[in-house]
Formats: C-alpha cells, structure tokens, sequence
C-alpha cells in the first residue's frame, strides 16, 4: 500500500513538471487572498486577464491559508522554494527583504514611470535601507465606522472629529444593549496596527515612546476601557473580525476598522456610514495596511515576472479586481478621486487619509518586536495592570536596544 | 543475509521515526546554539554558543511563563484526575444509561480543541457570554481580565482533559476483579474501606500513568491558549509553547525560540520516562 502511495506521489509530482517545461514560461504565485469567495476570484480575475493578453505565460497560483503564510513562506525561502511572486503583508517587506528571501527591485522601479504615481506612503512602504522589494497591490487604512441607527437613538448628528468628541460621543452611545466604540486589542499585531495611530496623532512615535505623547495615547485608551467603559473589556479578546461581528450585530455602535469590513457592515441591515479617525493634538494619522507584489531572491523568472506585475499594477487594468474585488483604497494620486475605485460610498472616508497614512515598514525588520513592545504596553494599560507611565517606561526599554542595532 | 533479515524489516519503522522524530529534535537542539535568520534556516547560521539560552531566560517574562506553564500543567492536572476519578467510579456502578452517559463525554474528546476554544470565547465574553448569564453575573470579563484570564484558560484545560482521564481510569476500573469487592463488602467494608484497601491500592499504577499523561499533554498544549487568549491579556496567560511560537513565527528569533522549545522538550523528555516507568505495572 505504501509502496502504491509513494509512486502515486512521485507519478503527480512527474506530471507538474512535465507541465511546466512545456511551452512557455511557468511562474509560481503564491497569496492569501483565499480567505473569501470573493477575494479569490478577485485573484484568480487578474491571473487571467493576464494570461489571456499574454500568450505563453502560465501563473500557477496557491492560495495559503493566513495563518499558515508567515511560517510557509519563510520555510519556501529557507529551503529555496520561495515562489517567483508573492503577495505579502507589507510590513514584513523589510523582514523579509533583511533575510536575503525577496529580490532588490530597485533597477527596475526607479525606471519604472508609474512609480511616481503611488502616495509617498504607499511607495516607502515598499523599501528597505533606501532600496524598493515590491510593487504596492492592495493598501487600505483604518477608519470610523459608525452605526447611524444607534446615532440617531443618541441625538448625535456628526461622527466626532477629535479625540475629546471621540470619548463623549463614545460615552453617549453606551447603552445596556450597545458599547460606545469598539476596536481590535488582543495581544497581537492588530492592537498596535490601532494603537500606533492614537501615539501619531499626540504627536509621538516608536522611538520616542515613553514621552509625554505616548502617555497621553495610552491615558486615552485607559479613559474609553476602565473610566468610561465605553470601549468593553472584551475587545482585549477580539481581533479585527471580531470587532466586525459585534459591530453587525449592533452590540458596538461605532468601531475603528479597514474596509475589508464593508461587504458585511453592508449586509447588517442598518444604516451605517464611514468618518476619518479623529484627530489628537496634533492633527490627524491613519495606519496604511495592505500587501505588496515581491519576487523571489532566487527566482529564475524575475524578468518576467516583473513584467506581470507591472501590468497588473497598472490600474487600467486591474481597478476592478484590486478595487472593489479585494477592497483595496485607491492608492496613487491619479486613482484617488476616480470614481472608478469608489466601489462603495463609504470608499472616500478612508480615501480621504490615505495621503497622510503612515507605513510600519520605516520601522526596519526588528518592527514585529517593536509591535509586540507597543501591544503588551497598551494592553497592560487597558487591563489596569500597569499606569501609563510604568507600562510606558517597560515598553521604551525594549524599544530603545532595537532601534539601536535595527537599522 | 539470514541474520540481517530481521533488521530490514524494521528498517521501515526506524527510518520513519529517524526522518520525523530524531532529525526535527536535532535540528531544533542545533538550532537553539546558532543565530538563525530565514535565510540560514537550514544551515550555514552562525554558532553563538548558549547566547539564546542566556536571551530566553533572561527575557523579562520568562520566569512568569515558567510559572505559567507550572501552575498550568499541575492544576489542570490536579483537577482533572480529582473529577475524573470521582466520574468514573460514578459511571463505574451499573444504572440506567450508564454507559451511554460516560460516552456523551467521548464528545468533547471528539470536538477539535480549535472549536472547543473559539466556543469558550464567546461562552466566557464579558457581556454576552453564557457563563455570565447563568451566574447572573455582568461585565465579568474572564479572558480578558489579567487576574481571570489564566484561571478561565485552565479551567476550559480540565473540561478538556476530563474524558481522558474517564476513560482510562474505566479501563483500569474495569480491570479490577468484582470478587475483590465483594469478597471486602461480606467481610463488612464500607464503602470507603473499600475504595481505600481495595479498589486505590489497584488502581494506583492507573492513576499514575495517566497522571504523566496528562502532565505531558498539558504542557505541550498550545492550540487552547493561542485561541482563546493569544497569552494575553499583557502576558497573562502566556505559557512556554505561545512564547516560543511567538518568538519563531512572528518576531523569527528562531534560535530564541528554539531554546525554549528544547526546555519544553528536556521536561516533555523527563515525563516520558517516568511514565514507562510506571508503565512497567509492579506485579
């Protein structure tokens, strides 16, 4: 019986590449776009607009599942079987690139004409020490989302602009049925991913937490969870899909959230609209999120898979696919007011920060420690662990040796 | 040739454990005195000698998750043999529906501990939780709560862990010759006695193996605790297996995470032992 298996798994692995070396070129795409129904077939569009204006070009693609990605593709680039392109997080775009897994494209993009187009933020998050490892797919940022049934029960007529409207509106829509706000705080990325922006918009950062402005984010925080309670507890538990469930069964009256979230906010059932985060004392800041185009250190494709995507990243033609098929926010100066990116209404409120959203890939390859640094300290304020100060002066201690040797 | 015979037919087998056993625990033991970075992850890392171990203990919530990992292993354990013992000497008497009552607990053996965990989430939330629901309780957060946190997460452990500790505490139950207590119940033992001189005096090597059993199972218990809290909140319920995942999958301080894998691996390797000792029924 083994024996049979065996020869079976050496019979199908013989096939793929007979398959391969056919005609034309085979390049392997790898992704984790197939989380959805139609986040997939968003992929598998594209992958086919571009086969079929391209004749001997094969795109094998796999979808990974998101949990599995981080581990799978830094085993591909341990054992030499990173694919040609990848779709990555682009935060870990220095990671991966200070591993010697992604190939420098920096030849190719400084004489790539489109590069001009993409917002600062968007371009420099694809670098690494000065030089570029991608090609920006998707990007988004986070936004206000807010239920306008609750809203309106409240007597409020304006989503809040700033942090002191953010805490009173919040307090106001808490109700025995409903909290006022809602946001990811677990202990992962995407506490910080949230958090960051409240340290920008005091005026602070990374390297300067432990500042005053950093306290003033997390006595912020502190205020909405343990004085208020407008913001409950659990989100310490909830992810950003979590956050998405409460907020469409209306036990969350506003909450601070990406527009992968839109398709199902729509289908909720209640009136419902989008507003830029508030602003802090020193104006306002957005997180940019999203995934970026790389090649492989090692692949023997690069040229034309460089081709591919040049093409698809050529709003032309892919606006469809990338916009409303993958939610993604219009990202270049030339796609930022095109009604054809405004695939939902709610579209321009986070359009509207994407020229001021900051990237977490300036923080180097050492950012998922740094990450880990800033959610430990927000959540063992959120707790009541720890007062701002004390959990700020840990966080900067691990912070500080990081930067040091980091970049 | 004749003599060799025997040792080709179990080449297969030790092939099949050198390639999936020894090769990934030589691999992670090498790993954890080198500096490995993605690129380097199948050799060519630079060596740094115990620098890992020195980072990894000197990480200012190892000594927390060590305790974590304790308390975890010995309380789920504890409890878990203490109402697992006291079911199935319950079911262990013939009434009505016995049997079909200790199979319903299979169930939760059967139930994959990714579902049983992502239940306890919504089971324990703060405000729409069932728990708080049927203890009339509101805005008790369970798991995201530093001081409940690790209490809840060991608590879904022992619900967990109970119909293991059931069914092999049946079979050693079984295993026991009725005449035995018959025999002590005309002499004129209660029913104490006879669970004090007849039935724990039996039941003992039982009970101890599945005691390292369990112990074993707990400690390398990861799923639970990364689903239900991710070893939060702040670190609450952090335990060695999350840390070392964490350090390995999401910062890539591989060799980092591969000293505490081995620490877990050295106690996992100790257990083990002591339990083929136990095995060895003293006749």
């Amino acid at each position: 019986m083994r024996v049979v298996l065996v020869a079976a798994v050496f019979a199908i692995a013989a096939c793929g590449n007979g398959a391969s070396s056919s005609d034309g070129t085979t390049l392997t795409w790898w992704d984790y776009f197939g989380y959805s129904p139609a986040s997939d077939h968003a992929v598998n569009d594209l992958i086919k607009r571009y086969q079929d204006s391209h004749a001997g070009v094969t795109i094998k693609r796999t979808p990974i599942g998101f949990a599995d990605f981080h581990a799978k593709i830094v085993q591909a680039a341990a054992s030499g079987t990173f694919p040609d392109i990848a779709v990555i997080d682009t935060p870990d775009v220095p990671l991966l690139a200070s591993q010697n897994a992604i190939g420098d494209l920096s030849a190719r993009f400084t004489s790539w004409p489109d590069k001009d187009k993409y917002l600062a933020p968007v371009r420099d998050g694809m670098k690494y020490q000065d030089k570029f490892y991608g090609v920006p797919l998707r990007s988004n940022t986070t936004a206000l989302l807010y239920n306008a049934d609750h809203f309106a029960q409240a007597g409020i007529t304006a989503p809040p602009k700033t942090w002191a409207e953010l805490r009173s509106t919040a307090k106001a829509l808490t109700t025995a049925d409903h909290s006022g706000l809602c946001f990811a705080a677990a202990a992962n990325e995407q506490l910080t991913f949230n958090f960051l922006p409240l340290v920008w918009q005091a005026g602070g950062d990374v390297a300067t937490i432990g500042d005053q402005a950093s306290l003033d984010a997390l006595a912020f925080v502190k205020a909405l969870v343990n004085e208020d309670k407008s913001v409950p507890k659990s989100v310490l538990q909830w992810g950003h899909s979590d956050v998405e469930k409460e907020f469409g069964a209306g036990h969350c009256a506003m909450m601070i959230n990406g527009p992968w979230t839109i398709p199902s906010v729509a289908k909720a059932g209640f009136a419902w609209a989008a507003a830029p985060l508030p602003a802090g004392a020193k104006g306002p800041a957005s997180p940019l999120g999203g995934e970026a185009w790389v090649i492989g250190a090692k692949s023997k494709n690069a040229d034309k898979a460089w081709d591919v995507l040049a093409w698809l990243a050529d709003p032309k033609n892919s606006a469809k696919e990338i916009g409303g098929g993958l939610g993604s926010i219009p990202n270049r100066e030339d796609t930022l007011k095109d009604p054809a990116w405004k695939w939902n209404t709610a579209v321009d409120a986070f359009a509207e920060q994407m020229p001021a959203a900051r990237a977490r890939s300036v923080y180097g390859p050492k950012y998922p420690q740094l990450s880990e640094a800033i959610w430990t300290m927000a959540q063992q304020v959120m707790t009541g662990e720890r007062e701002p100060q004390q959990a700020a002066d840990a966080a900067k201690a691990k912070i500080q040796p990081l930067l040091g040797n980091g970049k | 040739m004749r003599r060799l015979t025997p040792y080709l037919f179990v080449l297969p087998a030790v092939l099949f454990l050198a390639a999936l056993l020894v090769y990934p625990v030589v691999l992670n033991v090498l790993m954890s005195f080198q500096d490995v970075s993605a690129g380097t992850l199948l050799g060519g890392a630079p060596w740094v000698g115990f620098e890992n171990y020195r980072a990894a203990f000197a990480d200012e919530v190892f000594g927390n998750v060590v305790w974590h990992s304790t308390m975890y292993a010995v309380v789920s354990v504890a409890v878990q043999l203490v109402a697992g013992l006291g079911l199935a000497l319950f079911y262990a008497q013939s009434f009505p529906g016995a049997r079909a009552l200790r199979s319903l607990y299979m169930i939760v053996y059967a139930i994959p501990v990714v579902v049983s965990a992502e239940l306890f989430r919504w089971l324990l939330d703060g405000r729409s939780g069932f728990v708080n629901w049927v203890l009339g309780l509101r805005d008790v957060y369970w798991l995201a709560d530093t001081s409940l946190a690790f209490p809840a997460v060991i608590g879904i452990q022992v619900w967990l862990g109970i119909p293991f500790v059931i069914v092999s505490l049946t079979a050693g139950l079984v295993a026991i010759p009725r005449e035995f207590g018959e025999a002590a119940l005309i002499d004129g033992a209660s029913a104490w006695q006879r669970f004090r001189w007849v039935t724990w005096p039996l039941l003992r090597p039982t009970v101890l193996a599945t005691a390292v059993l369990s112990t074993i199972f707990t400690l390398k218990s990861f799923d639970l605790v990364w689903i239900a809290t991710q070893g939060g909140p702040a670190g609450a319920s952090e335990i060695l297996p999350t840390l070392a995942y964490r350090l390995v999958f999401t910062s890539f301080l591989f060799g980092k995470g591969a000293a505490i894998m081995n620490l877990i691996f050295f106690v996992l390797l100790l257990l083990s032992l002591l339990y083929l000792r136990t095995d060895r029924s003293p006749r």
